[in-house]
């Protein structure tokens, strides 16, 4: 092992008592799943078009989460120790964040080290597949709905796609729009699991174990499947403390929203994001439903 | 042992331990339903 390298372990896996009782420390736990397993996302609806109708959603579900956190746990512990080792002031590069880190320091830490350019490179093309596998699912997402709505393919792509670079840019640009659009969205994506929740609670949580999931389930962990009635409990705690702990941040200016890239996380900022789109959908409602309706023949 | 120790030990267990274990159910539920089919 390098020397310098377990010190990076060490930051790793020590466990600072006082963060539990952080809000923001819960908030990025719950969000960064939601995002890294695409659960938020709703990407298992592109999944589920594919697969076949026996396709395993319990044992599914198990795989792909463990599955990604074993992946950031091996890539954190390939990339922490490797900067602990080689960087001087390690700890201002871990508090550079994750893009700090992966597009400025690392950088500077390869071009600085002997076969840097060969570690650079593979690093780099590791990093590409795995935004590539992402995008392919999340470019579907919208491409499939798009489809469903009478779209062809190419069309639907080029739109999808289009709608990810306009969007996109600004925070390519601004790496505060970034930070702000992460934690504005990464919210959202548990709102979207909470009416997910409320969704399945109106089926019928046990009607949906025993006529979809049992059936086709080779695990049969029921007491997994009917975790989901405690969601909202869990929802309303975190994201309730977190509200009251992001307006302790700005004192008397937790309802401004701009400028964007001034107010990142206030909760006003996140609202109003929210309301916009929740208009522009509201506003398309009608257009998109006569499509689906219209291209899937359904009454 | 010190805190963090235990800490990487345990998560490298439940991580991959569970991991793998779904990942093994997955390979045998798999083999089961080919050879329903053959």
């Amino acid at each position: 092992m390098i020397p310098g390298a377990i010190n990076g372990y060490e930051y790793m896996y020590h466990i600072d008592f006082g963060d539990f009782l952080k809000a923001k420390i819960w908030l990025n736990a719950f969000t960064q799943a939601a995002w890294s397993s695409g659960a938020g996302w709703g990407m298992f609806h592109v999944y589920f078009i594919y697969a076949s109708k026996d396709e395993d959603i319990e044992l599914n579900a198990f795989t792909v989460c463990f599955g990604d956190m074993v992946a950031a746990m091996l890539a954190a512990m390939v990339v922490i120790p490797a900067v602990f080792a080689l960087s001087s002031d390690p700890m201002s590069i871990m508090k550079s964040g994750a893009n700090g880190l992966t597009f400025v320091n690392l950088v500077n830490l390869f071009s600085h080290t002997t076969g840097g350019f060969i570690m650079a490179a593979m690093f780099f093309i590791a990093l590409f597949s795995a935004a590539l596998s992402s995008v392919i699912a999340m470019v579907e997402l919208g491409c499939r709905n798009l489809m469903d709505m009478g779209f062809s393919r190419a069309k639907g792509t080029l739109l999808t796609a289009a709608f990810f670079l306009i969007v996109g840019s600004y925070s390519a640009l601004d790496n505060r729009v970034f930070e702000n659009q992460d934690m504005v969205w990464g919210v959202a994506l548990l709102v979207v699991g909470l009416l997910y929740c409320i969704a399945a609670m109106k089926i019928g949580v046990e009607k949906l174990w025993v006529e979809d999931i049992k059936p086709c389930s080779d695990i049969h962990v029921k007491w997994m499947w009917t975790l989901i009635r405690f969601f909202p409990v869990v929802f309303t705690i975190v994201f309730g403390w977190w509200i009251w702990e992001a307006a302790s941040w700005y004192p008397g200016e937790w309802f401004k929203f701009w400028p964007i890239t001034k107010y990142q996380y206030t909760p006003g900022v996140m609202v109003v994001e929210w309301a916009l789109l929740f208009l522009i959908l509201f506003l398309l409602n009608g257009t998109m439903s006569k499509r689906l309706v219209h291209s899937n023949k359904v009454d | 042992m010190k805190l963090w120790v235990v800490n990487m030990i345990v998560c490298i267990i439940l991580g991959f331990g569970s991991f793998f274990w779904a990942l093994k159910t997955t390979v045998a539920a798999e083999a089961k339903k080919k050879a329903k089919k053959a």
